[in-house]
């Protein structure tokens, strides 16, 4: 019997299998061919053959997103081969990424090479934003694709990375859903939550939270305004995420920044 | 959101299948697809007829599995099911736990019929 689909194969039937192995797969295709016999039914007492058409179970075990998977690697030893460490950014519209990579820009600048890459539906105007802080800008708009893809993200290295470059900034579509199943080869996801968003954010939104590095809690200077626990978001987002490293801190203000600037130098 | 994009990968790959194999029809397809994967069944179920009209193949049936949430306890050994997102051992409540379970987005398998 065969252990991937329990079929009583009988020996010397064609009998493959594929599975998934970061990034490869081998073909695993199960065959029943009936070796040229047809299936004899007896019919009552006027007894007929006739040939069924064959229905064969082919075991796939392949990720739906392989060829983006395929690509992502190919990003990711592409930069790990150049040592630049890339940094994928996460969160709804509007929770401060690009605030957040103003300031980040210019307390790194002239002291580590920065480059970005900065996702919308439409429009420059976060690319606007972010020049002339040091660091190659490129935007990408992806029209109606509410994520950015391995191949996009491939598609902008050339004009954006330096030779010394050793820190990219991808900023992705504002969702906090699609971008978290998309790989694109970075060496880790952060995701952002913004005070006003609230504190269960993360409970809402686990896949993105579980699958993030570091949680940034961002317009900390707004609580005093809000009816908003940290120590409840905190909770949140450790209990989706036991492991994670959590930054609390406003771009607007600078409170916080310099322990998210600590963590990115360690990083090189 | 991105349903479309997943039913199209989904098709292109069982596109690729039939391009190798012009023998064969594709009769249905079975997919796994984990609760945390951020793929809402309802999206694809409604996305995969509309990008399968657009492709080269014929109607088939879509088959989905969901895969639940599951947990390795680091502290007790213990496994299990997560049911409200709160990554917790069941048995012994630690949150030192590995997810080893919920996040797939894969191509189980297929029935093909042969000419």
């Amino acid at each position: 019997m065969c252990k991937n689909c329990g079929c009583d194969a009988p020996k010397g039937n064609k009998h493959e299998h594929r599975h998934d192995h970061e990034g490869h797969y081998h073909a695993h295709e199960h065959h029943h061919d009936h070796a040229g016999h047809e299936h004899q039914h007896d019919h009552g007492d006027q007894p007929h053959g006739h040939q069924h058409p064959e229905t064969t179970h082919v075991e796939m075990e392949m990720n739906i997103l392989s060829e983006n998977d395929r690509i992502a690697a190919e990003n990711r030893a592409m930069l790990k081969g150049r040592g630049i460490v890339a940094i994928n950014l996460i969160s709804s519209p509007g929770s401060g990424k690009t605030a957040l990579l103003e300031k980040t820009l210019d307390m790194l600048k002239g002291d580590v090479p920065c480059a970005v890459i900065v996702g919308d539906q439409r429009s420059d105007e976060d690319a606007k934003r972010l020049r002339g802080r040091g660091a190659p800008v490129t935007q990408i708009e992806t029209d109606d694709s509410c994520h950015l893809n391995a191949g996009q993200v491939a598609q902008a290295f050339e004009k954006t990375l330096e030779p010394d470059t050793k820190l990219l900034f991808i900023e992705n579509v504002g969702n906090l859903v699609c971008p978290a199943a998309f790989d694109l080869g970075e060496d880790f996801k952060v995701a952002l939550l913004s005070s006003p968003e609230g504190e269960d954010k993360p409970l809402k939104y686990p896949s993105l939270f579980n699958t993030a590095r570091a949680v940034i809690i961002t317009k900390i200077d707004l609580c005093p305004y809000l009816d908003w626990d940290i120590e409840k978001c905190r909770q949140y987002v450790r209990g989706v995420n036991p492991g994670v490293l959590v930054f609390e801190l406003s771009s607007r203000s600078g409170k916080g920044m310099d322990s998210w600037i600590s963590y990115l130098k360690t990083l090189l | 959101m991105h349903e479309l994009s997943i039913a199209e990968a989904v098709i292109k790959q069982l596109e690729n299948y039939a391009g190798t194999h012009p023998e064969c029809t594709v009769k249905k397809v079975t997919l796994e697809v984990g609760v945390i994967s951020g793929i809402d069944r309802s999206a694809l179920e409604f996305a995969f007829p509309l990008a399968l009209e657009v492709s080269s193949l014929k109607k088939l049936e879509l088959e989905i599995i969901t895969v639940p949430v599951s947990v390795d306890c680091l502290d007790c050994r213990a496994k299990s099911t997560v049911e409200k997102f709160m990554l917790k051992c069941a048995s012994c409540l630690s949150t030192h736990v590995k997810i080893c379970s919920g996040r797939e987005l894969k191509i189980k398998s297929m029935e093909i019929e042969e000419a």
